[in-house]
C-alpha cells in the first residue's frame, strides 16, 4: 500500500508523456478513426517506457546518475551534445504547447480572452513550480492527474462490445488507409517514449534521493505509474471510438476530447474530465520545463535539482524559469498549440536512439551497475524495443508527411 | 567565388520554392480535397449536433458549450472560405457550390447555440437540424 501511494513520480512522467495536450487530441482521433484497433499501439508504447523506465530509475538508484550523465559518459561529448540539443528543442516545443494548451483548457472553462489565459497559465505553472517542493509537484499533479480516470468511467458506461474491444489488443489489418493507421501505430508508439520522460524520471529519482533501498521503489513507479499513464490512455482511446467513431467525427479541438466524457456522465463527467486535462497539461508542462532545465544544467555540469535551494543551484533555477517564459514567447505568437506537438517529433526522432542506447549499454554493464545490472528478459526487452525505436524514430516523419499529419 | 555560388544557388531554391507555392495556389481543387473538405464539414456538423443534445438536455455548462460551439462555427466558416478560394476542376463546380451552402448553413446553426447556450428548446432544434446536415454532407461527400 505504501508503495501504491509512492508512485507519484512515474504517474506524473505518464502524464507528460502521454496524455499531455498533443496526445490527448491525437489518441482521440486514434480512436474516432480507427475504433478499438490501435489499443495494442498504447499497450506496446507502455511496455516500452515501462522498460526503459525501470532501468534507468535502477541506474539512478545504483549510480546517483541521471540519464544524461549516462549518455553522454557512453556517447562522448559530441553524440551528448547532439542529444542534448535534440532534447532540450523537444522538451521545449511541447512545453510551449502545453502552455497555450493550458490557456485552451482555462478558455473552456472561463470564456477568457486566449492572450490573457496564456499569461495566467504561466504566471501560474511559474508560482506553483517555485513555491511547491518536488515531492508535491509529483502529488499534486500525478494524482490529480487521475481525474482523467473519468474517461474509464466514461467508456464502461458507454456498454462497449468487450470483444471488440479485446481484438484491438492484438494488431490488425485496417478496413481502410493502412497508411493513415501505421501514422497512428507509430505515433502511440512515440507519444509513451518521448526522451523527456525518462530524463525527468531518472533525474526526479536523484531529486528523491533513491538508493539501492529503494529499487522495489522504482519498479512500482515504472511499473504502476507508467501503467496507469498508459490506462488514461487506453480510457481516452474508447470514449473516442465509442461517442465519435459511430458519427465520423474528426476530432482536432480539446474541447471535443472533453465533450467525449460529458456525452455519458453529464455535466459532472465534463468538470471531471476538464479538471484532469487542465491538471495532466500543466504537470507535462512542469515535466517538461524541468527536463529541459535538467539537460541542460547536467550536460554543462551546472549545480542543479529542485531540492536545492536557489543559491546553490541558480542556474539550474534560471534555467527553468527561462523556460517557461520563452515557452509563453512563442505561443504568444499564436501558434496552434496542438500542432506545436507534431512539429516536436521532429527532433524525437533525432533523440530516441540517442537516449536510449545509451541506458541499456549500461544497465547492462556489469561493471557499472554490479549485481543490479539488467537479467537476461531485461536486456532481451530493451533490445526488442531498441528495434522498436530505430522503425518509430525513422518511420515518424515520412509517415507524417505522407498522411498530412494524419489529415489524409 | 564560393560564397557566391552558394549564394547563387539559395537564390535559385528560393525562388524554386515561390512558384511552386504560386503554382500550388493555382493548381484546380479535386474531387479527393472536395471530399475531404466536406468530410471535415460533416464532421463539424455532427459534433455540433451532439453538443446542441448535452444543451437540449441540460447537462452540460454553459460557458463550455459557448466556447465549444463558436469554435465548431468558426471551423464550419473556414471551410466554406478555404472552398470559396479555391478553383474547382471541370464538373466539380456544383458539389463545390453545395458543399459551400452546407458550411454556411452549419455555421449559421451552431452560431445560433453560441448566442444561446442555456435554450434548451432551441437547442433541440439545432441539434436535429444539424444531424441532418451531417447526413447532407456524407451523402455529398459520398458521390465525390
Amino acid at each position: 500500500m505504501k508503495k501504491l501511494v509512492q508512485v507519484a513520480l512515474g504517474i506524473l512522467a505518464a502524464i507528460g508523456g502521454f496524455v499531455d495536450i498533443g496526445d490527448l487530441v491525437f489518441t482521440t482521433q486514434a480512436g474516432a478513426e480507427f475504433e478499438f484497433q490501435l489499443i495494442w499501439a498504447v499497450i506496446v508504447g507502455v511496455v516500452g517506457i515501462v522498460v526503459f523506465a525501470e532501468m534507468c530509475g535502477r541506474v539512478a538508484a545504483v549510480t546517483g546518475r541521471p540519464v544524461l550523465d549516462v549518455v553522454r559518459q557512453r556517447l562522448g561529448y559530441g553524440a551528448g551534445l547532439v542529444t542534448v540539443i535534440g532534447s532540450v528543442l523537444l522538451s521545449f516545443l511541447t512545453l510551449s504547447a502545453e502552455v497555450g494548451g493550458l490557456a485552451l483548457v482555462m478558455e473552456l472553462f472561463f470564456d477568457a480572452p486566449y492572450a490573457t489565459l496564456v499569461l495566467v497559465s504561466v504566471l501560474a505553472l511559474l508560482v506553483v513550480t517555485w513555491i511547491l517542493p518536488f515531492e508535491w509537484i509529483e502529488r499534486v499533479f500525478g494524482y490529480m492527474g487521475l481525474a482523467l480516470l473519468v474517461f474509464l468511467i466514461g467508456a464502461i458506461d458507454l456498454h462497449p462490445d468487450w470483444g471488440a474491444v479485446a481484438d484491438g489488443f492484438v494488431p490488425s489489418v485496417p478496413e481502410h488507409s493502412i497508411v493513415l493507421y501505421a501514422y497512428f501505430a507509430i505515433g502511440l508508439i512515440a507519444a509513451a517514449l518521448m526522451p523527456y520522460e525518462v530524463y525527468f524520471y531518472s533525474s526526479g529519482g536523484v531529486e528523491e534521493h533513491w538508493g539501492v533501498k529503494d529499487l522495489g521503489l522504482n519498479r512500482a513507479n515504472a511499473v504502476l505509474g507508467f501503467g496507469l499513464g498508459g490506462l488514461l490512455s487506453i480510457s481516452v482511446l474508447l470514449v473516442a471510438a465509442l461517442v465519435w467513431h459511430p458519427i465520423s467525427v474528426q476530432p482536432d479541438m480539446i474541447g471535443t476530447v472533453a465533450l467525449g466524457a460529458n456525452v455519458p456522465l453529464g455535466e459532472a463527467g465534463l468538470v471531471l474530465a476538464l479538471i484532469g486535462i487542465a491538471v495532466a497539461v500543466a504537470g507535462a508542462a512542469i515535466d517538461t520545463a524541468f527536463a529541459t532545465a535538467y539537460n541542460i544544467a547536467q550536460f554543462f555540469g551546472w549545480e542543479w535539482g529542485k531540492y536545492r535551494s536557489v543559491r546553490v543551484a541558480p542556474r539550474f533555477t534560471i534555467a527553468w524559469v527561462a523556460a517557461f517564459a520563452l515557452g509563453y514567447v512563442v505561443v504568444s505568437t499564436g501558434v496552434d498549440p496542438i500542432q506545436l506537438t507534431e512539429y516536436a517529433v521532429v527532433f524525437s526522432v533525432v533523440v530516441l536512439p540517442l537516449t536510449y542506447l545509451p541506458i541499456l549499454l549500461v544497465a547492462r554493464d556489469r561493471t557499472f551497475m554490479g549485481e543490479y545490472a539488467n537479467g537476461r528478459l531485461a536486456s532481451a526487452l530493451g533490445w526488442i524495443y531498441l528495434g522498436v525505436i530505430m522503425v518509430a524514430a525513422l518511420s515518424a516523419i515520412p509517415l507524417l508527411i505522407a498522411t498530412n499529419a494524419g489529415g489524409g | 567565388m564560393a560564397q557566391l555560388a552558394f549564394t547563387t544557388r539559395r537564390l535559385v531554391c528560393a525562388v524554386g520554392c515561390a512558384a511552386a507555392l504560386l503554382l500550388s495556389a493555382c493548381e484546380p481543387l479535386g474531387p479527393d480535397e472536395l471530399q475531404r473538405e466536406v468530410e471535415t464539414i460533416g464532421s463539424v456538423s455532427a459534433e455540433g449536433s451532439v453538443l446542441a443534445d448535452q444543451v437540449a438536455r441540460q447537462s452540460t455548462k454553459r460557458t463550455f458549450a459557448r466556447v465549444q460551439s463558436r469554435e465548431l462555427a468558426d471551423a464550419a466558416e473556414h471551410s466554406a472560405e478555404r472552398l470559396t478560394d479555391a478553383h474547382p476542376a471541370d464538373g466539380l463546380g456544383e458539389p463545390t457550390q453545395r458543399a459551400i451552402d452546407l458550411a454556411g448553413r452549419i455555421s449559421d446553426e451552431i452560431g445560433e447555440l453560441e448566442q444561446a447556450p442555456d435554450d434548451a428548446t432551441q437547442a433541440a432544434g439545432i441539434a436535429t437540424r444539424l444531424r441532418d446536415l451531417s447526413d447532407q454532407a456524407d451523402s455529398l461527400a459520398g458521390s465525390l
